[in-house]
This record gives C-alpha cells, structure tokens and sequence, in this order.
C-alpha cells in the first residue's frame, strides 16, 4: 500500500495587503479557501489512488480553522487529515515551516512520497516542498507537469525545468511539487463529501510532537520582515504633455523592451 | 563574518544564464559597501567555455564542481552546501529561475539559513547585513526582510538586476571540485530530456506584453488600426468587455470578469476606463501604461504610467507611421 | 448649480444598447450624482420638453433602458449607500446605481457577513435600481420569494421634481417591474435577512428530463432547498464553446457526455447536521425517483459555491455572448427568451412542451434556470432573420400558452420595447390597464421612459 502525504494550506480569499504600521494583514472579507496550487497536488495523489493502491492522508499547519481546507480534501476523496496547529508555530517562516510539517509528517506514519503544489498565493514563493525535502534529507523532484508511471517502488516523473523538460525515475521515498496545469481538478463528489465528514481529522500540537523551541515560531524563523511598504496606495500623476508622436514611440519602446526589465517602474 | 559574496551561476547548453551576470553585477554593487570578495558556484561537465564567458567579470574565485549528473536537486544543493560550509560566505545569491528557485530551498534548509524567494532589490544597510526586498501579497506590497542568520541567501528575479558594467578586470581563479565518482549513490535516474518548443502563441493568457483595446475606441476602423498596431508591438492583442459585447471581436480576446484573466507583466490599454469588473482580469498584471483621454478613468488611478490624450489624436499618429513604414521610411 | 447634461458624443455608444442588442438613439446625457442633481435634471429636461431615459448598468435584455429620444439619465454615480441600521434586525437605504457586486461587498462588511439580501441576479453588475425596475428575481427566489419582500420603502423622484416615499407598510404596490415609467428612483430602502451559516451547492445530472423534473417535484417541501436550477444539453454545450476563454469557469470540469439534463441545487442551514441531513434526503429521494446520485457534484461554503454560480450564470452570459455574435452580422437580429412562470403544467410538462415547440422548427435554442419555481428560461438562438422571425412567431405562441395555462408573463426580465407587441397583444386586459392606470396617474404627461410596454395608441 503506497502512502502519500500531501500539504497544503489555508490562505486568505482576497487578500488586500498589509497595514503598513502594525504589519499585520488587511483581510477584506475573512473568507478564506485553499491555495488554489495545492488543488493539482490533492489531484495528483487522488489519480495515483485511482491507478495503484494508496492511502493519502492531508497535511495542513495553520490556525485551528484551517480544517476547512482538510475537510476540502478529504471531500475531494482523501484519507485522513491532520492539522498541524499550537500557537507556538505562529510567526514561523519557511525554514521553521518546513521543519515542524516534516516531523509532524514523520510522526503520522511512514511516507513514500509528500505532494506538494507548486507555491503559495500568499508570502513564500514555492520554497516549502523543497524544504520539506531537505528537512527529511529526500530526494525532490519540483515542477512536474506529468506523471508517466507509479509503481510501489518508485515514481517517473517530468520535471518542466527553464530549457528542458527532464523526466526522472526516483525511488522512494521522496518529495515532489507539481504544476498546476498537471490535471484537471476535480470536484468532489456528493458522496465523498458526506462520507468524508466522518473521516479522521488529527490535531497535532506541541503535546504531540514536542519540538525544540528554538526551531519553531519566531524563535525557528530565521528571516524576519523588516519593513512593509504599500504599493498599491498612491496613483501616480497622469502624464498630460506627451504629444501623440512621443506616446506612440514610448509604448513602442516599452513593448519592445519593458522598463521593468531595466530595473524601472519601481 | 567571512567578507564573500557567492553567487550561483546556472548553466545551459554550456552557457551562463544571463542572471547570473546579472548577480555578479548586483554583488559587485554590494561589494563596494564593505569590501566582500565575490566568488560564484557552478555546476556542469567541463565541455563548456566559462572561463572565457566570465572574462572581464569581476569574480574572484570559481568553484567549478564537475558531474556528468543532470539536474538533481538533492546531489547538487548538496555540492553547493559543501561549498558554503568550506567558504563561509556572508551572503549567497541564485537567480530566481526554476532551477534556482528549486535549489535555494534545499540548500538553505541544509544550512539551516533563510532564503528570501523572488528579490526585486537587494541592498546592505549601515550594520552590513543584507536587506531583501520583494513584493508580497498579490505583489501589493513591497517587504523589506532581514535574515538573522549565515550565509544570507536570497533567489533574486531575473531582469531586475543591472550586468556589471564598469570596474577593474579581476583575473579569476578556478577551483575544479570532481563529483563524477558519486553518481551511482543517487536515488533518481535520467530516462530521458527533451527541449522546451518555444511555441509561437497568440494565447493572450500567455502573453508576457499585452495590449488591450478598450470601448472609449468609437469606430471600428480606428479599431483595425489599432490592431494592426498591437499585433506588431506585442503579437497579439486583447480587448474589454464592451468591445465583445459591440461584436467587434470574439471572448477570446476578451479580458474582465467574465472573460480571460491575463498573466502579461506589462499592458498597454487603449481607452479602457479599467471597470471593477475589467480590473478582476487583470490582477497578475504588474505594471500597466494606460492611454486615456479622462484623467479620472479607474484605470489611470492603478496605472504605472498614465497618459491624458484624446485617442483620436494617437490614432492618427499611428496611421501615419503605419504609412511611413509601408512607403519603406525608417521608423523614428 | 445645475448638474451636468451633456450632448452625447461617439464615446457614448455604449449608452444606447443593452444585453438584449436592441439599439437606440439620444440626444443628452447625464450622471446624476446625488437626488438632488436628480431633480435638477428633471426640472431642466422638463423646461426643454424633452423626454428622459432613466438607465441602470444596462445588463436587461428587453431595452427598457434604452432611450429612443431626447435625455438619457444613467444612474451609475448614484452608488452610495445613505444610511445602515442595525439596531433591530439590518436595514439599509441605497442608492439605486450601486450594483450587486458592490452591495454584497459592503453588506458583508459591515455585518460581518451574518446578513445578506437573497434575491439578486447572477449578473452582479447589474443595478438595483435596474433590478427593482425590472422584476428580476435571483437563484434563491426558490426559496425566499421575489425582491420586494424585502424593500421597505421606495423613494421617487416625479415629474414635477417632487420626492415621494412608498412605504410597502402603506401601499401593496411598490412599483417594482414598473420600469423606469413613472419617475426617478432616488432611494431605495431594504431589509435584510440572517445569512444561514452552512450553504451547500450540488449539482445532480440526468441522462433524461423526465427523471431529473420527478427529482425536482420530490424536494418540493423541503425546507433546507434554496435554489433548483436547471440546465439542459444544449446550454451545457453553449457553455463548452465558450468556456475556455472565461477563466472564472475554465477550471470547472467538463459535464459528462450522457448527461442531457442537470440540477443546481443549493441547501441551507444554520448548523451543519441540518444541512448534512438535508443532503442525505437529497440523495435518497434522487434514489426514489430514479436517478444516480453517485455521478453529483458537492461544493461547501461560500467561496466554493461561488464557483458553481459562476458556471450557472455563464448559462445567461453564453446565451448573450451568441446573441451579440448573430447580432453583429445583423442587426435586427436580437435576444428571444421567454421567462414564463407556468401554474398548471408541471414541470416535465413545461420542458416537454418547449422541447416540442422547437425541436422540428431547426431552430438553434436552450433551455435553464428557475425550474424549481417552474420558470425555466428558454432562448431561441437566430442565426439569419428569417430564423429571428420564426422565431418570433414561436415566442407568441408561447406566451399565448402561458396566459392560458394562467401562468405569469414579463414578470422577470420586463417587457421593455423588446417584448411590448407581445404584452399589448396577448396579455389580458385587466394586467394592461393596470399598467395604463399607473401610468396616468404617475407619469400623465409620458416624459419618462417612452416606448417601454406600451405602443402610442395605448396610452
């Protein structure tokens, strides 16, 4: 029986930016669903399900409410879910992320492969899966945008890289993160989704998993954010004298070669 | 504290990806501040010509680890940690390619260091320490972090970063470090490698520059013009809503709510007013040049460069040097 | 100061058409920003004898906001909301030209998303001014009825420049559907009503009508159903052409090729049990009347749900986008749909008999929407103008049925100048001089919204 981990997490739906005093997040509506990344990654553990005998159990770390996006996927067809929560691990950054998911992954069982989606709307930028992979000292296979074989020993994969597209075979037990464009997501069914309110749902906390506090929270981040500064506030004056003639030849120029790329527009 | 700044330089083909000259460039700056030595890392399998692709850049030492390994995340983030571990650099930086973005994670959690992902900028403040800046949150914001720990590693994204340009030739020195008896001890094995096709697309989701014709166009034939024009500026072209809706052009063309959401990092609108509705296409957009003849327009609230002008103007402008060029005059 | 009216310009094309393609003409135009600029205009058009248009975010489809002559007045700077209480229950007092979108924004601020209004179109841009106007119901007027259950008061801005209040305390007649005939709205007052916590929608598919009307007709008593929407394959398929250009929906799955008929179901509750026991029903009385509820779809909670509207309402945007599309290579050729709310047939009836209307006609037209309140839309998609009359002759004939059958016509998307030779012909006499009397009394000298409902020689 394979067993696949997958991680995923809760972000805010709409988020509008941070309050530049107190750095704290300005959430217009409180509503909040799962990174929109990590539903290829549930996807791709479910069709290994559907081809080879797996067990796959959801990993999120957050707040207590982020079993909505366990119970998501557990609707969506998964086995168990486990939320990885204790207030200790707030302010955590990528390094202190990736280390207490990996021993709470540990802790739940025996992994042949973890699942990832390829990054977050919200802050890290897709380092976790490799984190997670180097905590564990695995192998990481990122950006796959194919699977061509599963077998109970080993996983061949597609790596879509800068040039290339690289397609691997690694045995177990390893970490992959995979594009979105890898499968079509599924809705859940009805069904799973009444069966699934009966699925387990674990809490592990510091009681469970007693990591040392240097590793976790602020005290395991290692980057901090120093300073916040809001774009979106100020319009800029509108650009009133440039004759028609000056105005073609700028966006001509601009296309061609944007000022971002020379480092402009700020 | 050991006064390096190490930079990784990825290899294609036996060539440098442009970022990372772009990060010697960016290091060199950094160098001036407190005199760090810059040393850079690379991976490949010695049939390439580096040495003459760094000429003139100022590195100090190369670290060339040689394997006949494809890329392989564990075995490489492995190199380069052994590297880090003997050089003891105060910073380490990686273009924010895939494979840098890939890299830096695992490297930075065997350190046991923080990795800022995806820098816009990077600077070092009065105590040394370097301050990475990127934008978060929908790109809405810009957060300024500081990593408490050595080395300091960020992923910094491409095309921000000036090349270096001006300064003393510094001859550099190549360590060669052999990885080739290693290979057999990795878990993960090559079956096969295929180039990427660069597909030519008129995908407007795809497109990286973008123009957008909106409804303040009053005919179609200043419509046509317009296309024209975008087609040879970005290849393809987009519109709003009301364009669809008036029946000039299909939903595919179609960016808003209900229609397409753009990932280009630059458009150019052509009286598009930038309703709530048209805005929701366009949130990945980074930076927007915005033609409008009403300066209180949404759009020129949330434009980088917005420009006041009677579209009529413009158009007649470009119907000109679309006659200019077509009697074979050079363009302007 | 006198607010502005300005002549139309070439910029102002957009101004003169709605949804439906029906095309006008105006001569000035004007954004009133406040009721008092409102009155300011009424008083000036009045003093030049000219007409005035009142015009909302002009997503109808029977051209009630397109002028035909003299002022457009477009209500879309009127957004604001004036007044919110809380104290007993939540009341707010709006201006008309605030949208949909933007009122469930603020709604959902300002009572920290435990109160919404529940009747409201798919098409959030639309106005509620246009929606009061119009008649137009929502999703969930299954369950919680139509709009004007919950509008306390309405105020009118008359020919005369004066303001007056209907209160529904006061008077059974709100003027909702009126259509912009009898005055400006300047304010409109609502109440809103406690946001169930837990909020489910499922999508159930059939291989046949037949099973998927006698799954309907079963959950007719249950009280946790808010929604019962329909979608047959044709619409499916309308959506298909153009899915992969809307990104909004470009993710939802495809529908599987043996389903000919779907239900949009959405289930309520205040405490996830009821609503967990609400869908096991669902399940078992789908077992009852024949279908398979292992092939039905289940989102949970707002954000998710949200998703599924977005695929229900591209049902109404597809069917427009194919309209614009005929209509640009003719222009006659405009929006057919007829919004029928029949009372004697039933619901397997009513499909049957659209489907036998227009299967043998080699027309192209879908069918979807309200079938729980048995109110499904159908649309007959022209090609060329011989097919745009055709069906139009078909479109009488069904709304003949319709009043024979004692079912409810206009009352959803209006009549407008689209549908007006329709409603002077085939409605009953009684309905049409209700209309005239209101009119007379309100609007005697005809200065707003001409050419909505009525031919000239009714009036």
């Amino acid at each position: 029986m394979l067993k696949i981990a997958v991680c995923v997490k809760q972000v805010p739906k709409n988020q509008i930016g941070i309050d530049e005093n107190t750095g704290n997040i300005i959430r217009e509506d409180g509503l909040n669903c799962m990174n929109i990344y990590d539903y290829a990654a549930v996807e791709t553990a479910l069709r290994i399900k559907e081809q080879t005998e797996a067990e796959v159990d959801i990993f999120t770390m957050g707040r207590m409410d982020s079993r909505g996006v366990l119970q998501e996927a557990l609707a969506l067809g998964a086995d168990e879910g486990i939320l990885i929560s204790d207030s200790k691990y707030a302010g955590s950054d990528v390094l202190a992320t990736s280390y207490i998911l990996s021993r709470g992954i540990m802790k739940k069982g025996d992994y042949h492969l973890i699942i990832c989606g390829k990054q977050t709307t919200d802050g890290d930028t897709a380092q976790v899966s490799g984190a997670i992979a180097s905590q564990l000292n695995w192998n990481y296979l990122p950006w796959i945008h194919e699977i061509a074989e599963v077998t109970e020993k080993e996983i061949t994969a597609c790596m879509l890289m800068d040039f290339e597209k690289i397609e691997v075979t690694a045995i177990y037990p390893c970490v992959i993160s995979v594009e979105p464009s890898i499968y079509t997501v599924r809705i859940p069914t009805l069904m799973n989704t009444l069966k699934s309110r009966k699925k387990n749902i674990t809490v592990y906390g510091q009681s469970e998993l007693s990591l040392p506090e240097h590793a976790i929270g602020q005290k395991g981040a290692p980057t901090r954010v120093a300073g916040i500064k809001n774009l979106t506030c100020k319009a800029v004056p509108a650009i009133r004298d440039l004759t028609a003639a000056e105005i073609v030849r700028l966006i001509c120029e601009e296309a061609e070669c944007p000022l971002e790329s020379r480092g402009g527009y700020e | 504290m050991n006064k390096v700044i190490l930079v990784y330089l990825q290899l294609n083909d036996g060539i440098i990806n442009p970022v990372g000259f772009e990060l010697i460039g960016k290091a060199y700056e950094l160098s001036r501040v407190k005199g760090h030595r810059i040393c850079a890392v690379l991976i490949g399998n010695k049939n390439d010509t580096v040495k003459d692709q760094l000429k003139g850049q100022p590195v100090h030492q190369l670290f060339y680890i040689e394997t006949k390994l494809l890329y392989n995340v564990k075995e490489y983030a492995g190199y380069l940690g052994e590297v880090c571990r003997e050089l003891e650099p105060d910073i380490f930086l990686l273009g924010a390619t895939k494979e840098g973005r890939s890299l830096a994670p695992y490297v930075a959690a065997q350190l046991s260091t923080g990795l800022t992902a995806d820098c816009t900028e990077l600077k070092l403040d009065e105590d040394g320490k370097l301050r990475q800046i990127r934008p978060a949150f929908g790109e809405s914001v810009l957060a300024d972090i500081k990593t408490r720990t050595l080395p300091q590693m960020a992923t910094v994204r491409p095309g921000m970063m000036e090349r270096f340009a001006e300064g003393p030739a510094i001859p550099t020195e190549i360590c060669y470090i052999d990885k080739t008896g290693s290979e057999k001890e990795t878990m993960v094995k090559v079956v096969s490698v295929s180039r990427i096709e660069k597909v030519k697309d008129v995908d407007i989701t795809k497109q990286d520059v973008l123009v957008i014709l909106g409804a303040g166009i009053s005919s179609r034939e200043d419509a046509s013009v317009l296309e024209r024009w975008a087609q040879s500026l970005s290849g393809t072209f987009a519109c709003s809503r009301k364009l669809v809706e008036r029946g000039w052009y299909g939903i595919s063309r179609q960016v808003g709510l209900s229609g397409n959401a753009v990932n280009a990092k630059l458009i150019i609108t052509i009286g598009v007013s930038g309703s709530v509705q048209f805005q929701a296409g366009i949130k990945k957009v980074k930076n927007i040049i915005a033609i409008n003849h009403d300066e209180a327009a949404p759009i020129m609230q949330i434009a980088k460069i917005p420009i006041v002008q009677d579209l009529n103007t413009v158009i007649e402008k470009i119907k000109e040097w679309e006659d200019e060029r077509d009697d074979g005059m050079v363009r302007g | 100061m006198e607010a502005k009216i300005r002549p139309l310009g070439n910029e102002d094309a957009d101004y003169l058409q709605d949804e439906s393609g029906f095309e006008g003409i105006a001569y000035s135009i004007s954004f009133p920003q406040n009721r008092n600029e409102v009155k300011d205009i009424i008083d000036q058009c009045m003093g030049n004898h000219e007409t005035i248009t009142i015009q909302g975010a002009l997503t109808g489809i029977t051209g009630a906001g397109v002028p035909l002559e003299g002022h457009v007045m477009n209500m879309k700077e009127m957004n604001h909301i004036l007044e919110i209480t809380k104290d007993c229950g939540f009341v707010m007092k709006v201006e008309p030209g605030i949208t949909f979108g933007e009122l469930e924004g603020i709604v959902r601020k300002e009572s920290n998303n435990t109160y919404f209004l529940p009747v409201v179109p798919t098409e959030k841009s639309a106005t509620l001014g246009g929606a009061v106007s119009s008649g137009s119901k929502g999703i969930q007027s299954y369950h919680y009825g139509s709009l004007e259950n919950y509008i306390e008061a309405i105020e009118i801005c008359d020919n005369q420049g004066t303001f007056v209040t209907i209160e529904k305390k006061a008077e059974n007649n709100l003027l909702i559907g009126s259509e912009g005939m009898l005055g400006a709205i300047t304010a409109i007052t609502l109440r809103l009503v406690k946001k169930p916590k837990y909020l489910w929608g499922i999508v159930f598919m059939f291989p046949e009508d037949e099973t998927a009307c006698a799954f309907a007709d079963s959950i007719h008593e249950m009280e946790q159903v808010m929604a019962v929407e329909y979608m047959d394959r044709k619409t499916i398929e309308l959506i298909d052409t153009y899915k992969n250009s809307m990104t909004q929906i470009s993710k939802v799955p495809s529908i599987p090729a043996e389903v000919n008929s779907l239900l949009y179901i959405e289930i309520a509750g205040d405490e996830e049990e009821i609503v967990e026991e609400a869908a096991a029903v669902l399940i078992e009385k789908c077992v009852e009347t024949g279908g398979d509820p292992d092939t039905a779809w289940a989102v949970t909670g707002e954000t998710e749900v949200e998703n599924i509207r977005n695929y229900r309402h591209a049902a109404s945007e597809c069917t427009n986008m194919k309209i614009a599309e005929s209509h640009g290579s003719n222009k006659r050729i405009k929006k057919l749909s007829a919004d029928i709310e029949w009372k004697n047939r039933s619901r397997a009836e009513i499909l049957k008999y659209y489907n036998g209307k227009l299967e043998n006609s080699g027309l192209n037209y879908c069918i979807f929407g309200h079938l729980g309140t048995k109110q499904p839309y159908v649309n007959i998609l022209a090609n060329n103008q011989e097919e745009y009359e055709q069906g139009k002759m078909i479109m009488s004939q069904f709304i003949r049925d319709a009043y024979i059958d004692g079912g409810m016509v206009f009352k959803e998307h209006g009549i407008g100048k689209l549908k007006k030779g329709y409603f002077c012909e085939l409605a009953p006499i009684e309905e049409i001089n209700k209309m005239v009397k209101l009119k007379g009394k309100w609007d005697a000298k005809s200065v707003f919204n001409v050419g909505n409902m009525f031919s000239e020689n009714q009036l």
